[in-house]
């Protein structure tokens, strides 16, 4: 009986062993659903974390050079740097007279709402020497109250520029009231130049617009594009003086050579390109992690959800630089350049790292790019147009009648700019009846309604229109 | 026998009263129902208290909302897995079923304790809001559609659970079938609201009481048919069947490997709940690229899909309760532990699959979210950050399945711990916000708190596995809940202990004089210049556009007639003083119209004044001095558009004398000019407020510029000269009620509740203004500073002192002080009037 047990038992064990032989399965096997399992995830999220890791020291290491070198150009990285630098670019010599002046230009335009320039009524085109002007009483009464203000304007121009302003520096959000004021300077010069020119006072009218020269130079700080925009809306207001002068007759040989000097004289623009990008640079760069809207919840506010890497600020620093190379190619075109390079970086960029904190900053950013290029580029050509109608008005004043062609005109003059650099339209100069036109419909913008008070139906501002009539 | 005994006997062997049966079987439901009531409603004081600690960040009511109507809508929910999942967890349903006791009645009395304990609970819940909303701040977001709406779902989801409870054998998987029906439910009933009849609620509530009705067919059909006799089926065994097939199919070998055998039970126990978990999480994955690719949802401004949400939210749950709920079904583990397994692989084994899946997720919601933006193109920056914040949700399904692993383990009950789970989930979240916000904990230390929970079950697995639900098990639950809940307070601890403070003695100085001071003065003393009759709009003043910008004039401040109040809801004064009755301080009738008549103003060229400029100020003058001999001595004045124009006009007409073409007219109305603005001057003087002083100096300042103005003493005359030197020489009066505007400003911005991170409405910078304590002791040395700057003689000390107190303020540091309170303190215009030499009295 034990004999019988101790066989069925040998058997099964030699049962178990084969089976168990037979079916061993190798480390592979054993691991295979496990590897499956949890293994792929993991090596996954390993590889994706080194391969971060790497490109995180790489940009550190790089952006550390970068801001050493910047810091080391004295560029402002912080608000405390960015008071220091503005110490150090401005004057304070002149800032009392400026904030008594742009404290008082303002209340000028809220308290004549009903007068041109300084109002929201619309300037009529034809305003004669001499002739009929139905608002000139009011005009009169007001620049009598004003006059005195516009004295001390003139004196305040006579202080170095640009000037320092007390301003709070606070990233991003620093407000810049004084900036916003200035035009109200140029607005009553405005007023007050046509006025002058009304009544023949040309000598008036001439220091009204050497002061709105000047009042632009006074904000000329070249610190970021809003101020670079203040800029130019003033400088571009001289531009409006000059060529509704000139539509007068009025100037003399003597005064049409100043004017013309002062437009010569106008800042460098890729110069001011450059500088402007910068501060735009440094502005991006000075955003805080802990960034807390004025206004409430805003998207930069959003930002401090998303984790600002090394690779974030390189990116910052070549964005802003390749964007100031865009003006080694000259003024001519720079919008057409920012508009293809907005492009292109949202193609290379944007669709690479669409999460990424320099996307999502740079997309808030960049929009305001080509604007501010097509402001550059407005003036410019305004600019040379402006400059072009003096010389024909010189021409004119020598020869006793216009030039028939715009090469007719001396060299310094003309041609100063190549139109045909945009190959939008071409710049059409006409005599008809005793009037001279340039018009120009190349520039940068586009067409949008006029929403003034006074002006014709349906009157629509072309903002890459220009034309100036010559008397 | 004894008829007695007989008598007895026949008592027991009556069928009983059908009333007795009745009120039998609802007290077993009752006592059932008990510990869900219990825990949902301790949940809910929880999260109202939570609401109540970060009030500062959560001042929208949203998550008292979601205690508010998740009490309910979980007990709803609940109802069927504790009443009848329950009861087939411990088998005594089918024995319910050999006693005499109708199924139906059985079927029914389940069905009226969940009603009853339902409308409980809707009644608990509003309760607890009552309660709460005493000590919470902010609205309660909860309109009166919504509560009905949800007031008819949480029936549904009551009479649907229990149907899904009797239908499904597995609890959990029943409570699975019921989210996956709600789901459906809801976007059947968005999709009919949206495309048939958004604009009538009534018919969506009928079509809500549509989706019960059917619900309720539902359950009694599931109902009968659990009660109904089982049919024997032969299955066929596969335990029995020949070697070569169980080798096939699982493979011999295999099994005797302790872990791939844990991990193939744990697969297979689960396959069903797997599943599920894997379709919820498909489904809100479709749901989710439907949003990101066709143009739905956030797209157009609003949130991610909170059914996609839902669902995540509750797959990440499930797959937390089958970690320990798998095997504590039907006591498992007792198997496991019976035969000696390692708690560890133990523990490993039942979190593999669960995290893999959950890791699996993770990249596929990145994948999704990351070529959403990609594949469309798409531009938008808000959606661009919506959708990052999508991929957070990646990040949260681990928290929410560390916490639900970890309430798997410490609670007994599958069934408790499904419902409870999903709002368990959200109080690291809440407890998180609170230790962020109030606290200032890093984000990292939350981490090490997230990991907490695997340590905690991975320790004591074994108490588990052994069913030792000792007190030192629950010791160790709670040391290490302990820690997740300290870890991340440790950085508020050291630096509450070492953050720099007053000593309690300058406090207590600052309250006595505050208090002092607080009787004394009464918002209703300060008034505006108001010359608009139809603009009423208590908006006077404004702040200055850029700090330290001279006579800088500001948009805003508001036209209107002249009122007192004006102070805001959070006045200094006291409460018996009813600031907010604004009334005219005088019986000074403004004519209809005269801001268009009189000063020029319009907002609309059509209708403007011819009147001359000149003669506009003229009138100006007159205006205020009319007003100015209606006040009360003593009255402060708010800065205003009136006031900023009127010193804009004297400085116009100094200008103009000081030119060819001055008259004596003009002299005259500059004297009055001046004459007014020095009655001015005096009024903000007056004000007892940082801001007002600081308005003060910049209008002294003015003062003493036009003084220093050539020929200005000559238009004047002596007496106005006079009073000018005497109000400018006053220094004493200066330095009292710039005390007095410290100390009162400091109580304001200790007691405010809406303007944290101000004093007297200088904002604070941002390292002082990340938590409520931090402010108050930043609040606390500014004051004590500003003090100090106030009576010290010593220059090299105030100059100290003055970039001390501007290192507190918004961007303030050394260089630059606009934005602080002291910054225009002892200026040049007050170091130099002495010298000035106003009245002849000043120059003997």
């Amino acid at each position: 009986m034990k004999a019988i047990q101790q066989t069925a038992l040998t058997r099964s064990n030699h049962l178990a062993e084969g089976i168990m032989a037979a079916k061993k399965p190798g480390i592979r096997g054993k691991l295979r659903w496990v590897a499956w399992l949890c293994l792929i995830p993991f090596a996954v999220v390993l590889v994706f974390g080194i391969w971060l890791a790497n490109r995180e020291w790489k940009a550190s290491r790089l952006l550390h050079a970068e801001l050493t070198q910047l810091k080391a150009q004295g560029q402002p990285l912080d608000n405390e740097a960015w008071a220091a630098w503005f110490d150090a670019h401005t004057h304070k010599e002149g800032t009392d007279a400026w904030l008594e002046v742009l404290s008082l230009s303002e209340a000028s335009s809220r308290i004549a709402p009903d007068l041109p320039f300084v109002g929201e009524v619309f300037v009529p085109i034809d305003i004669t020497p001499g002739m009929e002007w139905p608002g000139e009483p009011r005009v009169a009464e007001f620049l009598e109250v004003f006059d005195p203000l516009i004295l001390k304007i003139h004196e305040a121009v006579e202080y170095p520029t640009p000037v320092w302003w007390p301003i709070q520096w606070g990233g991003v959000e620093t407000l810049l009231p004084q900036y916003q004021e200035s035009r109200s300077v140029c607005r009553l010069l405005q007023l007050k130049a046509m006025h002058s020119l009304w009544k023949k006072d040309t000598e008036e009218a001439l220091k009204s617009i050497k002061s709105c020269l000047a009042t632009a130079s006074a904000v000329d700080s070249k610190t970021i594009w809003v101020t670079d925009l203040v800029y130019l809306a003033e400088v571009a207001i001289a531009h409006e003086m000059i060529n509704r002068s000139l539509r007068m007759d009025v100037w003399n040989d003597q005064q049409l050579e100043t004017l013309s000097k002062w437009l010569s004289q106008q800042r460098e623009p890729i110069e001011s390109w450059k500088s402007c990008l910068a501060g735009e640079r440094n502005m991006a760069l000075t955003i805080d992690d802990d960034y807390t809207s004025r206004d409430g919840f805003s998207g930069l506010e959003a930002l401090k959800y998303i984790p600002r890497l090394p690779s974030d600020d390189l990116r910052i620093l070549q964005y802003y630089q390749s964007m100031m190379d865009l003006a080694n190619g000259g003024m001519a075109g720079l919008p057409e350049r920012c508009s293809k390079w907005s492009a292109r970086w949202e193609e290379e960029y944007f669709l690479r790292s669409p999460f990424s904190y320099s996307t999502i900053l740079l997309t808030m950013l960049y929009s305001s790019v080509p604007q501010l290029a097509t402001a550059y580029e407005r003036v410019a050509i305004q600019q040379q147009l402006t400059k072009t109608a003096i010389a024909i008005k010189r021409f004119q004043k020598a020869n006793g009648r216009f030039p028939n062609a715009l090469n007719e005109l001396p060299s310094p003059d003309w041609p100063l700019v190549n139109w045909s650099i945009n190959k939008r339209t071409p710049l059409i100069y006409e005599v008809e009846e005793g009037l001279a036109k340039l018009s120009y419909e190349g520039g940068p913008g586009a067409a949008f309604p006029l929403t003034v008070s006074g002006a014709p139906e349906h009157n629509h501002f072309r903002a890459n229109a220009f034309e100036i009539v010559i008397r | 026998m004894n008829p007695s005994a007989i008598l007895e006997n026949r008592r027991y062997l009556a069928p009983p009263s059908r009333w007795k049966m009745v009120w039998q079987l609802v007290w077993k439901e009752t006592r059932q129902l008990a510990p869900l009531i219990a825990m949902l409603v301790l949940i809910s004081i929880g999260l109202n208290c939570l609401a109540f600690m970060i009030r500062q960040v959560e001042s929208s009511g949203k998550l008292r909302s979601v205690a508010f109507l998740g009490l309910p809508t979980l007990f709803a929910a609940g109802v069927g897995a504790m009443l009848v999942g329950q009861e087939r967890e411990t088998r005594t349903l089918h024995w319910m079923a050999s006693l005499p006791v109708p199924g139906s009645l059985q079927a029914w009395i389940k069905l009226l304790i969940g009603a009853f304990g339902l409308i409980a609970m809707w009644v608990i819940s509003l309760a607890i809001v009552c309660v709460s909303s005493f000590t919470a701040q902010g609205n309660f977001a909860v309109t009166g559609d919504e509560f009905t709406y949800y007031l008819l779902h949480s029936v549904f989801l009551l009479v649907a659970g229990l149907a899904c409870a009797w239908y499904f054998h597995n609890t959990l998987v029943g409570l699975l079938g019921l989210v996956a029906v709600t789901v459906l439910i809801t976007l059947v009933d968005s999709w009919l609201a949206d495309s048939f009849w958004s604009a009538s609620d009534g018919v969506r509530l009928m079509v809500q009481l549509a989706f019960c009705a059917v619900a309720l067919v539902a359950l009694r059909v599931a109902s009968y048919r659990a009660y109904r006799p089982q049919r024997v089926v032969r299955t066929k065994s596969r335990a029995n069947e020949t070697m070569g097939y169980f080798d096939q199919s699982f493979g011999y070998a295999k099994i005797l490997t302790p872990r791939y055998a844990l991990l193939w039970q744990f697969s297979k126990q689960n396959r069903w709940i797997l599943l599920a978990i894997t379709a919820l999480c498909a489904f809100g994955g479709i749901l989710l690229a439907y949003n990101s690719f066709f143009d739905y949802g956030i797209r157009d401004g609003q949130d991610t899909n909170p059914v996609a949400l839902g669902c995540f939210l509750i797959a990440c749950c499930g797959l937390g309760v089958i970690v320990f709920q798998g095997d504590s079904l039907h006591q498992r583990v007792r198997f496991l532990a019976d035969r000696g397994v390692s708690p560890g692989m133990v523990w490993f084994s039942r979190h593999a699959i669960p995290f893999s899946l959950l890791m699996t997720f993770t990249i596929i919601t990145a994948a999704i979210g990351i070529y959403s933006i990609v594949g469309t193109h798409d531009s938008n920056q808000d959606r661009r950050v919506m959708q990052f914040a999508l991929l957070g949700v990646a990040a949260y399904a681990w928290v929410i399945y560390a916490v639900s692993q970890w309430a798997s383990q410490a609670l007994r009950s599958a069934i408790v711990s499904t419902i409870v789970c999903p709002i368990v989930a959200v109080v690291p979240f809440a407890y998180g916000a609170f230790v962020v916000s109030e606290c200032e904990t890093p984000i990292a230390l939350l981490l090490v708190s997230c990991v907490i929970p695997f340590i905690a079950t991975y320790r004591t697995t074994q108490q588990w596995m052994e069913l030792r639900v000792s007190k030192r098990f629950w010791i160790e639950h709670g040391i290490w809940l302990t820690m997740a809940i300290v870890i991340p307070l440790l950085p508020f601890f050291y630096s509450y202990l070492t953050y720099p403070t007053i000593a309690p003695a300058q406090r207590a100085k600052l309250q006595a004089d505050a208090e002092l001071f607080r009787k004394s003065y009464s918002a209703s003393n300060r008034i505006n210049f108001w010359v608009d009759p139809n603009d009423v709009s208590p908006d006077a003043g404004g702040d200055m556009m850029g700090a330290g910008s001279g006579m800088m004039a500001a948009e805003g401040g508001g036209m209107g007639m002249m009122i007192a109040g004006g102070d805001d809801a959070e006045s200094v004064a006291d409460a018996s003083v009813p600031s907010a009755d604004a009334k005219p301080v005088s019986a000074w009738d403004p004519p209809s119209g005269f801001a268009s008549n009189v000063l020029g103003y319009s907002n609309t060229t059509s209708g403007l004044n011819r009147l001359p400029i000149a003669e506009r100020m003229a009138k100006r003058v007159e205006h205020i001095e009319t007003q100015m001999a209606s006040f009360f001595p003593g009255t402060s004045i708010e800065e205003s558009h009136e006031t900023m124009q009127l010193y804009n006009d004297t400085t116009l007409l100094r200008m103009k004398l000081q030119g060819p073409k001055k008259t004596e007219a003009d002299q005259d109305l500059y004297r009055r000019a001046m004459k007014n603005m020095l009655a001015i001057c005096k009024g903000i003087r007056s004000t007892p407020s940082l801001d007002g002083q600081r308005t003060a100096d910049r209008y002294d300042a003015w003062l003493f510029n036009e003084l220093n103005q050539k020929e200005a003493k000559d238009f004047l005359g002596q007496e106005l000269l006079r009073d000018l030197d005497g109000y400018l020489r006053d220094k004493r009066t200066r330095q009292d009620i710039r005390y007095k505007a410290i100390v009162l400003d400091w109580f304001k911005a200790k007691n405010s509740t809406s303007q944290v991170g101000q004093i007297g409405r200088f904002d604070l910078a941002k390292p002082f203004t990340s938590v409520r304590w931090k402010t108050d002791r930043a609040i606390d040395q500014v004051a004590w500073n500003l003090t100090q700057c106030l009576f010290t003689h010593d220059l090299a000390k105030q100059d100290a002192i003055r970039q001390e107190v501007g290192r507190f303020f918004m961007n303030g540091n050394s260089r630059d002080s606009i934005r602080s309170p002291c910054g225009s303190w002892f200026g040049k215009w007050e170091t130099q009037i002495d010298a000035l030499k106003l009245s002849k009295e000043a120059a003997q």
